[in-house]
């Protein structure tokens, strides 16, 4: 059941897992929704200026850090992830749009998410 | 379909990639496979961490193409996460906050983009904003009795409930969030639960008021009748 406030404090980390799961989450379902409406025009917002704040330099660490540990897989694996989290397919859209058999992208995804792992952990060790 | 191709769901899983029958399919397999729950945290935790590789602002090139209007001299197609200083309750949460936001924002041009529609891409990436902009500035607090936080936008005095692992409420029950500011409870909202549940509270929510979630009976009470399953203090 619920856990308590104290240890979700303390396990930040899963928080922000679970923040950016819940996001990313809400996102995807967004984007599939099937009614369509319009919006308002798009607003383009100042950039940030002056000085990098704390929360930003910590940003772009993890940017290069995760940018850098994408770049080292294969490049069917890559694709098959980012068209998952950023293009929001399911794995069936995907198998379509790349014409290969579901049972190749469930496997380019499980890979390369594995490997991404292994990457991202290798980093954390030799940091 | 193989014993391993079951197994290697879990990743679609974590990226939000299955059809809804498959994910129902894949709850009940991992129920039952003590392998992928081993392997559940790791695979969520790195899927997570793409939100980091975010390209926070440039849409591909063809659509910032399609976006640019002449002469309205903004940049085209530009959505840039307004980074606000403030205090942060808890300041690495913040910053993840600020990230998802971000994340998402690009999920929606990046997704718009695939689907070729101009219409949708701006409605998401203003729903986005409006929704997340909270997220990504807010005053994060702990919740005591939930894993979740209530997001709190001081200067506009709204508030978010974020809260994970909520079980769906009893037939003909509903849960009711509560805000109480000097003594009575004024309630801010009901929802189902059922999974994660993110309540965009209807009352303003001023410093130091308390936030608090009962079950009541469906449509909600006027007042408060059971115990709080919850609550935060903004």
């Amino acid at each position: 059941m619920w856990r308590s406030a104290d240890r979700f404090a303390e396990e930040r980390a899963k928080a922000s897992t679970w923040i950016l799961t819940l996001v990313h989450r809400r996102a995807v379902d967004v984007v599939r929704r099937e009614e369509r409406r319009r919006a308002d025009p798009l607003e383009a917002a100042a950039e940030p200026s002056g000085d990098a704040t704390d929360e930003q330099v910590w940003q772009r660490a993890q940017r290069e850090r995760v940018r850098a540990a994408l770049a080292r897989l294969p490049d069917a694996q890559r694709e098959a992830l980012e068209l998952a989290y950023w293009g929001g397919l399911t794995q069936t859209e995907i198998a379509e749009r790349l014409a290969q058999p579901l049972g190749t992208i469930k496997s380019r995804m499980f890979s390369g998410l594995a490997r991404l792992r292994e990457l991202l952990a290798d980093e954390e060790e030799g940091a | 379909m193989s014993d391993e191709a079951v197994h290697e769901q879990l990743a679609a899983y974590v990226l939000h990639a299955l059809e809804p029958e498959e994910e129902a399919a894949f709850e009940r397999h991992l129920a039952a496979c003590a392998r992928c729950r081993a392997e559940l945290p790791s695979f969520r935790e790195t899927a997570a961490a793409l939100a980091f590789a975010a390209p926070p602002v440039a849409p591909p090139a063809p659509l910032r193409e399609r976006v640019a209007r002449p002469g309205e001299g903004a940049p085209a197609g530009a959505v840039v996460l307004p980074f606000r200083r403030r205090r942060l309750a808890v300041p690495a949460l913040g910053a993840i906050a600020a990230a998802a936001a971000a994340a998402a924002i690009g999920l929606g041009i990046w997704a718009s983009s695939l689907s070729g529609s101009l219409d949708d891409e701006r409605r998401v990436a203003a729903e986005r904003q409006q929704a997340l902009d909270l997220l990504a500035s807010g005053e994060v607090v702990p919740v005591a009795g939930a894993r979740g936080s209530l997001v709190v936008d001081r200067q506009a005095g709204t508030a978010v409930l974020v809260l994970a692992d909520v079980p769906r409420a009893p037939a003909g029950r509903t849960y009711q969030a509560w805000v109480i500011d000097g003594g009575t409870p004024v309630s801010a909202g009901v929802f189902a639960g059922g999974g994660t549940a993110t309540v965009a509270l209807e009352q303003a929510v001023r410093p130091g008021s308390v936030v608090a979630v009962t079950v009541e009976q469906a449509g909600g009470a006027p007042a408060p009748t059971g115990e709080p399953l919850l609550s935060a203090q903004a």
